[in-house]
This record gives structure tokens, C-alpha cells and sequence, in this order.
């Protein structure tokens, strides 16, 4: 039993929990987003999805600052919510996530207690980020409104309006990917 | 004092504190690993990549397709 809770990726848990937190709140491309994503890692669990490349794939810096630049410009002329938006963000997505998908090493090193404490620090924090965001959902809906206990999506929702702005954001948000899952990293 | 500025400055703390440990992590990296080493280690595993992937995907969705 601890044999198999250590290796238990907690992940799992945040997927599960998400898909069933946007089916309460009734928010449907939401619940079938995480749905699918708690589908798609119940079955790498299970062992019964193990395709993917067998290495990163990596881009080169002309490819992704085109792209960024080209999904930015997109962005800053597309209204928010609507069907064009939606196919760039698609499209997106379908243009990303196989770099996502290569095979994991068969031998895995161990972390060091840097890491350890590091994997501690930033959970917390995203945990505390979380707890922030929740509350102030939950308070919105049974205190006051969504004016006395505004949500990040609500704080940002008049500046994403701006053109400017919602470039700037989705320039950052492409960056952050990149930072992420390592395209350029060595 | 009025809850929407108590949310606002937790929210900003947050940043701040993420700025902070990002910091921490690449000037002091034999106290805590850097994020970039951090992320290096946590991505080994598919599982992973596939819920932080869909994490960073949905923020880009959830703020540029307010309501659908």
C-alpha cells in the first residue's frame, strides 16, 4: 500500500477534483476540458495510453517568436468569447501539445533535497493561490457579489477588453508555456 | 475594510510571493532548487506534463473566452 502511494502521482487528484469542481459549478467547456484531462491521465495510470515520441521535440527561436508574434497580433484584433478567438486557442493547442508528448525515461534519477524543498515551497503556494481564488468564488455566491469578492478572471476582465493588453497577455501566457514545458531548454 | 481590496492585495501577494521564490530559487540554489530545475525534475513524468499543460492551455482559455 505505501509501496504504491509513493508512487502515486498527486496530480491524479488535482484532475479528478477539478473536472468535478466545474460539473458543480455548471460550467460546461470547463467540465469537459478537465473531464478529458482526468480521462487522458486515468488511462497513462492505468497503464493503456503509452504513444508519444520518444524525444522533446524542440523549436527553434525564429519558429516561436513568429508564432508568438502571429498568435499576438491575432489576438489583439479578435474580440474576446468569440468563434475566431476560440479556433486560434485551438489551434494552439493542437500545435503545442505534441511537444508534450514523448515517452518518459525508463530510469528515473532521484530528487535532491533542494528539489524537494523547492517541489514543497511552490505547492504551497499555488495551494495558497488556489485557496485565494476559491474563496472568493464561494464568498461571491452566497455573501455578496462578485464586486465585494471579485475573482482574478474578474479583477482582469476590463483590461483584457484593451487590445493592448490582452496582447501583452497572451505574448506572457505563450512565454510562460515555453518556460514550462522546456522547448528551449537543454 | 472593504473584502475587495483584502482579495486584491492577497492576489498580489501571491505574485509577489511567486516573484519572490523564483528569485530565492536562482540566487540561492543550494538552499532551494531554481524553478527552472524544479520543473526539469517534475516533467520527467508524463502525467505531469499532460495536467500542467492543460493548467497553462485552460488560463489562456478561461480569461480569453469570459463565459462559454
Amino acid at each position: 500500500m505505501l509501496k504504491a502511494l509513493r508512487g502515486f502521482n498527486p496530480w491524479v487528484v488535482v484532475a479528478v477534483a477539478t473536472a468535478i469542481f466545474h460539473i458543480w459549478r455548471g460550467s460546461g467547456v470547463d467540465a469537459v476540458i478537465f473531464v478529458f484531462t482526468a480521462a487522458v491521465i486515468l488511462s497513462q495510470v492505468l497503464g493503456l495510453t503509452k504513444i508519444g515520441f520518444r524525444y522533446q521535440r524542440k523549436l527553434n527561436p525564429w519558429t516561436i517568436g513568429v508564432g508568438i508574434s502571429f498568435v499576438g497580433l491575432m489576438l489583439f484584433f479578435l474580440p474576446r468569447a468569440s468563434i475566431p478567438t476560440a479556433g486560434v486557442l485551438v489551434a494552439v493547442f493542437l500545435v503545442t501539445i505534441p511537444l508534450i508528448f514523448y515517452k518518459d525515461l525508463t530510469v528515473q534519477p532521484s530528487s535532491t533535497l533542494q528539489v524537494r524543498r523547492s517541489r514543497l515551497l511552490w505547492s504551497l503556494w499555488a495551494l495558497t493561490f488556489s485557496l485565494v481564488e476559491l474563496f472568493a468564488f464561494v464568498a461571491s455566491k452566497t455573501n455578496g457579489g462578485s464586486d465585494e469578492y471579485p475573482t482574478i478572471s474578474l479583477l482582469l476582465d476590463g483590461p483584457l477588453n484593451q487590445p493592448v493588453f490582452r496582447a501583452t497577455f497572451v505574448v506572457a501566457w505563450l512565454l510562460m508555456g515555453i518556460f514550462l514545458f522546456g522547448i528551449r531548454r537543454r | 475594510m472593504q473584502p475587495d481590496l483584502v482579495i486584491t492585495a492577497l492576489y498580489l501577494l501571491c505574485v509577489l510571493l511567486g516573484f519572490g521564490l523564483a528569485l530565492y530559487g536562482r540566487l540561492r540554489p543550494n538552499q532551494i532548487a531554481s524553478l527552472d530545475t524544479l520543473l526539469r525534475f517534475i516533467l520527467r513524468h508524463r502525467i505531469t506534463r499532460v495536467s500542467l499543460f492543460v493548467v497553462w492551455w485552460w488560463t489562456g482559455w478561461h480569461f480569453l473566452m469570459p463565459g462559454v
